[in-house]
């Protein structure tokens, strides 16, 4: 193992952690068909930690500057936000949320949502999409 | 097209990277393109077979010969493209030697060393079909894990058969230009762990109290599903390496 893969490795999994931590004071993790959330644990040796939403309660805004929070020291991290709502997966396109330490990009497609959730805006969101 | 009229070094690295259709004349033209940025929904049903239909391809007895014979005129010693050439050659090549029946490991391919036939790793990347994927798992990554952990923790599988589980993984991928919005992760987990229920209902046993060879058989059966949500998953991680290898780096760099 180079010394970059373990410094990946530790951060991916300090990043992973924390994560982990702050989701699970909102939500329940996604296992045997039911949750509100999964943090996918592949670390594949990218600077990014991936998860997605099976409740849209999970893009709140707060949560989601919580999760932006724990970029404060990693300038080149990532946090991937898939939304993937069961039940939606061929209705609804591809979208979610990329957080960086700097900005946000927002590829949410709100016309899907329910109203209560369509107005969720973020700090320092700018939009595009899942390649970006 | 012919396999051995072109050589790698007719295109240049930068642009294959960029994606752009290839010569119909390159050598590598047969091979799948990597999936485009602003492709639709739409495609991902065709690229879904397209995938399928090259990796059906390049898993053919005499799939070597879409890779000309003298690569390596065109790939520096010790680049990883090097590993996936040589794969191709070596894991279809006809004289290729097999352990003698009567051992555990009889009829499998070998490279004639026994020590490596006895390895615990060698035996485990076999096992789950992750040979073309063991250098970059030597790279220190993670990678995908065949049986995702939140399908085991929340089941209470016993200890021996979570550490089957928890090594049973592809590796760092080179690759990371896939959709970060994927949505393909959780009916993934879904699949195998339905398939994981069902396994230990057939075998008539608990999470509890599986083994560690009942956790390699399951793996087994994970890495040859034919349920589409998990070949699939499996699938395109595992082609979009390999051409990840071919086409990025150009076999040059």
């Amino acid at each position: 193992m180079t010394e970059w893969d373990a410094g990946q490795v530790s951060t991916w999994h300090a990043l992973f952690d924390g994560v982990t931590r702050v989701l699970a004071d909102y939500g329940t993790e996604y296992s045997r068909g039911q949750g509100d959330y999964l943090v996918v644990e592949d670390n594949y040796g990218w600077r990014r930690v991936t998860l997605s939403v099976q409740n849209l309660k999970m893009l709140d805004p707060e949560i989601v500057r919580r999760l932006r929070g724990l970029l404060s020291n990693l300038p080149d991290w990532e946090i991937a936000i898939a939304v993937d709502i069961p039940g939606q997966e061929s209705a609804w396109p591809v979208m979610g949320l990329t957080l960086r330490q700097h900005e946000i990009i927002d590829g949410l497609q709100r016309q899907y949502f329910p109203p209560a959730f369509q107005a969720w805006a973020y700090e320092d969101a700018r939009p595009g999409t899942g390649f970006d | 097209m012919h396999p051995q009229k072109n050589g790698p070094a007719r295109l240049a690295p930068d642009r294959w990277s960029r994606n752009d259709n290839f010569d119909a004349d390159c050598p590598l033209a047969a091979l799948p393109r990597i999936s485009r940025p602003h492709d639709g929904d739409h495609m991902s049903l065709f690229r879904s077979a397209y995938e399928e239909q090259q990796h059906r391809r390049f898993m053919r007895p005499n799939a070597h010969l879409f890779i000309r014979s003298d690569w390596r005129r065109y790939v520096s010693s010790g680049h990883e493209g090097e590993l996936l050439f040589s794969l191709y050659e070596r894991k279809y090549r006809a004289d290729q030697p097999r352990v003698p029946a009567g051992s555990a490991d009889g009829g499998q391919w070998t490279d004639g060393s026994a020590e490596g036939l006895r390895s615990e790793n060698s035996r485990q990347h076999r096992a789950v079909g992750t040979e073309e994927l063991s250098a970059a798992s030597r790279k220190g990554g993670h990678g995908h894990h065949y049986v995702p952990s939140a399908e085991i923790r929340n089941r209470g599988v016993s200890s021996e058969a979570t550490k089957v589980f928890e090594n049973a993984k592809t590796g760092a991928l080179y690759d990371p230009r896939s959709n970060k919005w994927d949505k393909d992760h959780r009916v993934y987990n879904k699949a195998v762990g339905e398939a994981l229920d069902g396994y230990l209902v057939e075998m008539g046993t608990s999470p509890e109290k599986m083994t560690a060879d009942q956790a390699r058989e399951f793996l087994g059966r994970i890495v040859k599903s034919r349920d589409p949500r998990i070949r699939s998953y499996n699938m395109r991680i595992q082609m979009r390496e390999i051409m990840q290898r071919v086409l990025r780096r150009g076999g040059r760099e």
